[in-house]
């Protein structure tokens, strides 16, 4: 269940990137990719709010390293 | 709290006005083509207007209020209250509105007094106004409400210069009894106050030589303390949680869906977030006009300048239900639900 949930929040994340970067995985430091940028960061925000129901708050957004971690996030709410 | 009534309270009139020269963000050279892409597609802004050395906030709201006062045919002598919302008052002390009593001629007994309020601004000022309106039975009255804010935005910061823009407002409205109530829910969270705002200046924390050095805070944003400065990721979240739950709150306290209105206007700051709070209000995309791409972030002036310059057909020939929502500075954040007729909708004012 918890691998079937965290592949559904990467096809999400996946196609928030140009090309729906399928090299992006659990373990991807999103900070570092290419196309990172503080406006990239508000369309996943939003799309987490979105897809998942979660308003990920500020502080936590800004502590998440991973994909995973950013799944995680809307695990806890 | 539930949401406050003001009754018996009519909006008769409006306009708004920005200044002459205007910037195009594709035409920004200190921002990459990236940028300007995200800023003008994402964001949604391609225009703002800049208000040169000489021309203020109260400036853009006073000839707002002349031309609105000329086309309803009202004479200054009759207003018995005027609030101007600003952040960027001609002085420090006094405020703005004292000044604007007597360059538009309004009676020395008028009631004149500043609101220092910015993205809600519009909404928090009509609330005090029709509030005041109600308790003092005054018969006509004026709310200007604009900013000035490029003049605290540094021209460095590619984070913000791009988004900002000025312009100034004038509403007029009357006592009427037949007039349908009007419903606000206001709210505040000074807790995030440091989400946006200008550090220095204020008497917390005087102006000193500290304040005007540059300081390179990022990647092409270079600023001093006496600019303004936004979290922006803060601010988005505050939009998507409070902002879209007191919309929601006001809507249900009023037994009335979102697709019973003709319109939500909010604040207009960010496209991607406007898109996310109608979607989690339940309005449709057609119920929400935009003003971003051809006037940018104007501060607590976008709800009218978004009213002139979108509705403004509708707005003199039809009866609407509205809700206009503001949210931002404070933090701080406002909605009213309100009923409109034969509104007296001036074309947009270029000083």
């Amino acid at each position: 269940m918890a691998q079937s949930e965290l592949n559904r929040f990467l096809q999400v994340f996946q196609t928030l990137f140009q090309d729906g970067n399928s090299l992006i995985n659990a373990d991807t430091q999103f900070r570092n990719l290419e196309e990172w940028s503080s406006m990239q960061a508000l369309i996943v925000i939003a799309a987490i709010d979105e897809h998942f129901g979660v308003t990920v708050a500020e502080r936590e957004f800004r502590e998440a390293k991973t994909v995973a971690d950013l799944h995680q996030l809307t695990i806890k709410k | 709290m539930p949401a406050l009534v003001s009754n018996g309270v009519k909006l008769v009139g409006i306009s708004a006005a920005v200044p002459h020269t205007r910037e195009d963000n594709q035409h920004l050279d200190s921002l990459s083509e990236k940028a300007k892409s995200e800023i003008i597609n994402q964001v949604g802004i391609r225009y703002r207007y800049v208000s040169n050395s000489t021309e203020t906030a109260a400036d853009l709201c006073q000839i707002s209020a002349e031309k609105l006062l000329d086309k309803l045919g009202w004479k200054a002598s009759e207003i018995g209250l005027m609030i101007l919302v600003t952040q960027t008052p001609d002085h420090i002390v006094p405020g703005s509105a004292s000044q604007l009593q007597h360059k538009l001629g309004l009676p020395e007994n008028a009631i004149c007094i500043d609101v220092n309020q910015g993205c809600a601004g519009y909404v928090y000022g009509m609330s005090v106004l029709t509030g005041l309106m109600n308790a003092y039975q005054i018969p006509k009255t004026l709310l200007l409400v604009g900013d000035t804010i490029t003049k605290i935005v540094s021209p460095k910061d590619n984070s913000l210069w791009p988004i900002f823009s000025d312009a100034g407002s004038a509403t007029a409205f009357e006592l009427n009894s037949e007039a349908a109530p009007m419903h606000f829910k206001l709210g505040s969270k000074g807790v995030d106050f440091e989400a946006i705002h200008v550090p220095h200046g204020g008497f917390r924390y005087p102006i000193n030589d500290a304040s005007l050095k540059p300081e390179s805070i990022s990647e092409g944003v270079v600023r001093q303390k006496n600019h303004l400065s936004m979290n922006g990721q803060a601010v988005f979240t505050f939009g998507l949680s409070k902002v879209a739950s007191s919309i929601n709150a006001l809507l249900d306290e009023q037994k009335i869906t979102a697709l019973e209105l003709d319109y939500l206007v909010l604040h207009q700051a960010n496209q991607l977030l406007n898109n996310s709070i109608v979607r989690k209000t339940g309005f449709e995309a057609k119920q929400a006009p935009s003003s971003l791409y051809d006037f940018g972030n104007t501060s607590c002036a976008t709800i009218p300048v978004t009213l002139v310059s979108q509705l403004s057909d509708e707005l003199n020939s039809n009866s609407l239900k509205l809700m206009l929502t503001g949210f931002g500075v404070g933090l701080s954040w406002g909605s009213v639900i309100l009923s409109t007729e034969k509104v007296q909708c001036l074309p947009m004012i270029y000083t």
